[in-house]
């Protein structure tokens, strides 16, 4: 065969190649597109979990303003290991150690803890929520909100 | 010979219009993907910027008293800071904000209360039998589970919602 003729045709099989190199990339592309869609810059699962968390924070104060003693009181036989059952029961409520399912599958866990000093005189209380918000494709949002209420322990008689 | 010369002219020809012509079939839906791609930029932002919308409602929803926040269903009405109803972004997208509130009612707290007059009562070191049996304090109309719901339309034919939940409390039950 002469070189003249294994030359021909050859126009043709470049361009094919850099055509499907072409196509490649654009489908790469497409496919970087379409796994984009919905995870933006600004996640809606994080602005969910931390909206969720101010909410139950609220609802947490709310219980520590209306019934602060039995708490004081529940932490330090918890912490001086007496007993722990009140304190456990302090954190059983529903609404504020639950779920939801709409607008988002969600979980939330409050904790409460009392930070206390000058041999128990001031006890600041620590408000803590951790929320789990689950996207539909699996990928999970955490969010911790810590709020401290400054108080002074006065006698209970 | 000339002929074969002018023949082999020919083919090379043809063989450039071809591949003009695989390269025009491969580039058009080219360009088809990247108008795609611009138009998932442009639902992007629209999301955004719904997004957006949706967490500055609901923050200043969070601030306003909460005497103020009205209850109901699907409320359009704007109250104090809370803009509510239909709001057009500058891009043109019209989006609808709209609040459910209602009151968690009652709002129940379990608690053990201490027996403070018991002889033996410690008040640094509290007895497992200082603590009484557990009760529940329930609370009437504390509580309103607030949830903005931003909606708009995509390709003017397709509704899309989004919506986030919180609550607030009335701290003010007993000073008021």
């Amino acid at each position: 065969m002469r070189k003249a003729d294994r030359r021909n045709g050859m126009a043709i099989v470049i361009v094919v190649t850099l055509a499907a190199a072409i196509l490649m990339m654009g489908i790469s592309y497409i496919r970087t597109v379409h796994n984009q869609g919905g995870r933006n810059t600004i996640e809606l699962g994080a602005i969910q979990a931390d909206l969720l968390a101010e909410g139950i924070t609220q609802i947490a104060m709310l219980k520590f303003k209306e019934i602060p003693g039995p708490f004081y009181y529940a932490y330090i036989a918890h912490v001086k290991g007496t007993t722990s059952e009140p304190y456990k029961n302090y954190h059983s409520d529903e609404i504020i150690n639950g779920s939801i399912a709409a607008p988002c599958n969600a979980e939330f866990r409050t904790t409460f803890q009392l930070l206390p000093s000058k041999m128990y005189e001031d006890m600041n209380i620590k408000i803590s929520v951790q929320v789990k918000v689950f996207r539909v494709d699996g990928v999970e949002f955490n969010r911790n909100i810590e709020r401290t209420i400054a108080g002074a322990r006065r006698p209970a008689y | 010979m000339l002929s074969e010369k002018f023949l082999k002219r020919g083919i090379t020809l043809i063989e450039i219009v071809m591949a003009m012509l695989i390269m025009a079939s491969v580039m058009i839906p080219v360009a088809s993907i990247m108008g795609y791609g611009g138009r998932a930029t442009v639902k992007d932002a629209r999301r955004i910027a719904a997004i957006q919308l949706l967490e500055k409602t609901m923050r200043v929803l969070l601030q306003e008293d909460f005497a103020a926040i009205p209850t109901g269903n699907s409320l359009q009405a704007s109250f104090g800071n809370v803009v509510l109803g239909n709001i057009t972004s500058d891009a043109g997208t019209v989006y609808t904000v709209s609040l459910d509130s209602e009151f968690i009612s009652p709002a129940k707290f379990a608690f053990n209360g201490v027996n403070v007059n018991s002889p033996t009562f410690k008040t640094d070191e509290p007895a497992a039998e200082d603590f009484m049996t557990s009760e529940t304090l329930s609370l009437n109309n504390c509580v309103k589970q607030v949830r903005i719901t931003v909606r708009w339309m995509e390709q003017q034919t397709t509704p899309v919602e989004i919506a986030v939940i919180s609550y607030r409390a009335d701290f003010t039950r007993r000073t008021g």
